[in-house]
């Protein structure tokens, strides 16, 4: 069994004013063309009688005052992808076709959702928070679904005026019946082979039915003839799925051009929101967005998003980007935005603690992510230690996130243990005294009759500890000792042999 | 008859409605009871033990306050400010949460301070003004992510700065540690717990001027590095100064001098033993 969603508005909803001024489109009438024919109307256009197949100067000449845009082809595609993520829920084999059709086979969803009720209401309640317009229908085969949608959607590709309405909910044994009384002018086929068969007086697709295949095939030519048998399921008609891209790109062009950064925050909601659903068919998960802005001067902006927890949520991606889209300045309207993101890894769901103890923090990176996006990603860092002599190097930031899991250090083998334990070792063997605070850069202090002068007298409480290695890169060669200043503070010292001078590198705090 | 009936009901509205709303207050952390200050309960959703008992002995709440924020006022930076908060460090590195350091005036050493605590947890930011400083520890107090916040900051009353962070310490249940400098502590200041320190004479003197749960104006002596004794001042014959001859004439390269110290290196001079930790 077939299920048809029409979007007989298609063009005109893929661009992205539709959604924000639902008022206008009601009460202003919108047009869509394509090579100067219109190809789209809202129910205003239609109503005042300006119809699909129209040329541009006579819509002009019905209602001069009617807004016409210009159709975008690349959106319409992004925005059938949308939708069809969003029907990928109900049936993996989906096709996609860009006039406004997916094609969906549920037989094998019915057992799924209990019953094709319950699928066609779920479905359209779906649909119908997206605000868009749509027509479903079931049918026997792709074709006649198609057939059915179409007729119900009221509009017909000709300009077929007259057209019978039936009933919905029909069950699927006169659905075939149905079939014989829809009128020729809906089949898919080209205008010439159309023309023929009314010409030869047939009105209904049954009648037409009714004829020999042998007849049709002399008559009406071969394409006909399959198409037919196609529609009444004599003949397999396979069609090619619609599966979901490997990585995320959609990019929104606006009609009328943002000035506020504030205006920004639905186009960026509505790309995350869809990010977000993406990424949750894939079972993926990304880490790091990348925006870009197109201005009316031609310039863009782009900056990406870090991310650092295992999944995204609206809110958090939205505030992310705000954050980062705070340090930009906008110097001219912006036209376009668009979202990508790329190397999407695998999403491994880590088995929580059930019983948690009370008292415990969560285990969560977002407020890192939130400081690393508007103060810059070098602003936020961890500290390691490396197994250096040269005190300066003894001490690397590092800008990547660590778990804070107190639970990785049990789960770790025992091998591995055993080796931290030896490092562990090693490194306290290493740091005799040590202090909390090192200056980026040693700092140079007077030494003059017998007193050391920085900001005051400072005297060597310690005995001396040498360090002289590094041969290979830098010459080292200090002697450090621990002094104390007026003020109370303790400073860590140094002699430097090649420099021959007094240097201050750190304070023990 | 009746109307003495509903008066009597009425009262008894009011009173059950009193008593419930006497409990809520008793629940809000800020309200002292005279009750609780000589059971001082050791309850880790109020207070951490600060890990000197002697500084332990004088708090109403025997340890740094949680959920609020502890203000430490320093005569200058480096006067031992990290060895006093590192117990605490060492214990809350042992929960889930990160440590998250504010604005330190200077770069963390590594090798010091993974002898006090797990440095896996430590997260630093580096921020260009004070706007942003309390900006990134007001988001990561009320994140509930963090264990403990320490926050640098200038020689400025910022009084409405610091309610902010109060409240996002409530909210995030963390201990927030603000470090200013001593001339501070005439003004006013949200903080808990407020504590001047000053290094004496081979010791730190903490002077408790606000503390939650009682009277302040407690002093405390603390010996914050116990391994001073161990430490033998070289004296000033042995220091290796520039001597005179060399200077005038420059004659001895760098290299050979650097020969020398190496031949005159002794195996390992080192007296320096590490110190017990608390």
């Amino acid at each position: 069994m077939w299920l048809s969603v029409y979007l007989p508005l298609l063009p005109l909803e893929a661009l992205d004013l539709y959604q924000e001024n639902q008022h206008q489109l009601i009460t202003s009438s919108i047009a869509v063309v394509k090579n100067n024919i219109i190809i789209c109307v809202n129910p205003q256009a239609s109503s005042e009688g300006i119809k699909i197949n129209q040329s541009l100067t006579k819509a002009y000449t019905i209602n001069p005052e009617i807004k016409i845009l210009k159709c975008n082809q690349q959106q319409e595609q992004q925005y059938l992808n949308q939708l069809a993520l969003l029907i990928y829920n109900y049936s993996p084999n989906i096709t996609v076709e860009i006039e406004g059709f997916f094609l969906v086979e549920i037989s094998r969803s019915l057992k799924l959702f209990g019953s094709l009720e319950q699928l066609l209401s779920s479905l359209t309640r779906v649909l119908s928070n997206k605000k868009i317009t749509f027509q479903v229908t079931t049918g026997e085969t792709p074709e006649s679904a198609k057939l059915f949608s179409i007729e119900t959607a009221g509009i017909t590709i000709t300009n077929q005026t007259s057209i019978q309405r039936m009933k919905q909910n029909e069950t699927v044994d006169n659905k075939m019946e149905k079939l014989h009384y829809l009128p020729i002018t809906l089949l898919q086929l080209p205008e010439k082979s159309i023309e023929q068969i009314l010409s030869v007086g047939i009105r209904k697709i049954g009648e037409l039915a009714k004829l020999p295949d042998k007849a049709i095939r002399q008559r009406f030519g071969k394409t006909v003839s399959l198409y037919l048998k196609k529609l009444y399921g004599k003949f397999p008609d396979p069609r090619e799925y619609f599966y979901p891209e490997d990585c995320f790109f959609q990019k929104l062009e606006f009609i009328d051009v943002i000035y506020h950064r504030q205006g920004l925050l639905f186009p960026i909601k509505r790309l995350i929101d869809h990010l977000c659903h993406f990424l949750r068919v894939k079972q993926k998960h990304c880490q790091s967005l990348h925006w870009e802005l197109s201005d009316s001067e031609k310039n863009t902006i782009h900056f990406d998003v870090q991310l650092s927890e295992n999944q995204i949520s609206l809110k958090t991606g939205v505030e992310l980007t705000q954050l980062n889209l705070e340090r930009y300045t906008l110097h001219a309207p912006i036209e376009a935005i668009s979202l990508t993101a790329t190397q999407l890894s695998e999403l491994n769901i880590n088995n929580q603690q059930l019983f948690e103890q009370q008292n415990n923090f969560i285990q969560e990176t977002v407020f890192i992510d939130k400081i690393k996006a508007r103060l810059g990603v070098k602003s936020c860092y961890h500290l390691q230690q490396k197994m250096e002599q040269a005190p300066e190097l003894a001490s690397q930031k590092i800008t990547h996130t660590p778990p804070a899991n107190i639970y990785s250090n049990k789960i770790a083998s025992n091998t591995d243990k055993r080796e931290e334990h030896q490092k562990n070792n090693a490194i306290h063997r290493h740091n005799t005294c040590r202090p909390s605070w090192l200056f980026k850069a040693p700092k140079p202090i007077h030494f003059n009759q017998g007193k050391f002068l920085w900001h005051g007298e400072l005297k060597i409480i310690s005995s001396q500890e040498r360090i002289t290695q590094h041969w290979w890169k830098k010459k080292i060669a200090r002697d450090y000792f621990i002094a104390e200043h007026d003020n109370g503070t303790l400073y860590w010292m140094f002699f430097d042999h090649i420099e021959q001078h007094w240097y201050l590198h750190g304070i023990f705090s | 008859m009746s109307s003495s009936n509903s008066m009597s009901s009425s009262n008894s509205m009011s009173s059950s409605n009193a008593s419930s709303k006497i409990r809520q207050l008793l629940q809000r952390n800020e309200i002292w009871q005279a009750s609780q200050k000589d059971n001082p309960s050791t309850d880790p959703e109020r207070a951490i033990s600060t890990g000197y008992a002697e500084l332990d002995k004088e708090l109403h709440y025997t340890g740094w306050p949680r959920a609020a924020i502890s203000e430490l006022l320093l005569s200058n930076n480096g006067i031992g400010e990290i060895r006093l908060l590192s117990p605490l460090f060492a214990r809350l590195s042992l929960q889930s949460g990160y440590i998250t350091w504010v604005n330190p005036p200077e770069q963390p050493y590594a090798p010091a301070l993974t002898q006090q605590f797990q440095l896996n947890k430590l997260v630093i930011v580096n921020t260009c003004n004070t706007q942003d400083s309390i900006w990134a520890a007001e988001q990561a107090m009320a994140s509930a992510a963090c264990s403990a916040v320490l926050l640098w900051l200038p020689d400025k009353a910022l009084n409405k700065a610091l309610r902010k962070l109060s409240i996002a310490a409530r909210k995030g249940k963390c201990w927030g540690i603000i470090l200013r400098p001593a001339s501070l502590q005439q003004h006013p200041s949200p903080a808990a717990l407020r504590i001047v320190m000053q290094p004496k004479k081979q010791h730190q003197q903490l002077s408790i001027i606000k503390q939650p749960g009682g009277w302040s104006g407690q002093q405390v002596r603390l010996n914050l590095f116990p391994e001073r004794k161990y430490w033998t001042p070289l004296s000033v014959e042995h220091w290796p100064c520039i001597s005179p001859l060399i200077r005038q004439n420059n004659f001895v390269s760098k290299e050979n001098l650097l020969n020398q110290a190496k031949a005159t290196q002794p195996s390992i001079i080192s007296k320096q033993i590490t110190p017990p930790h608390h």
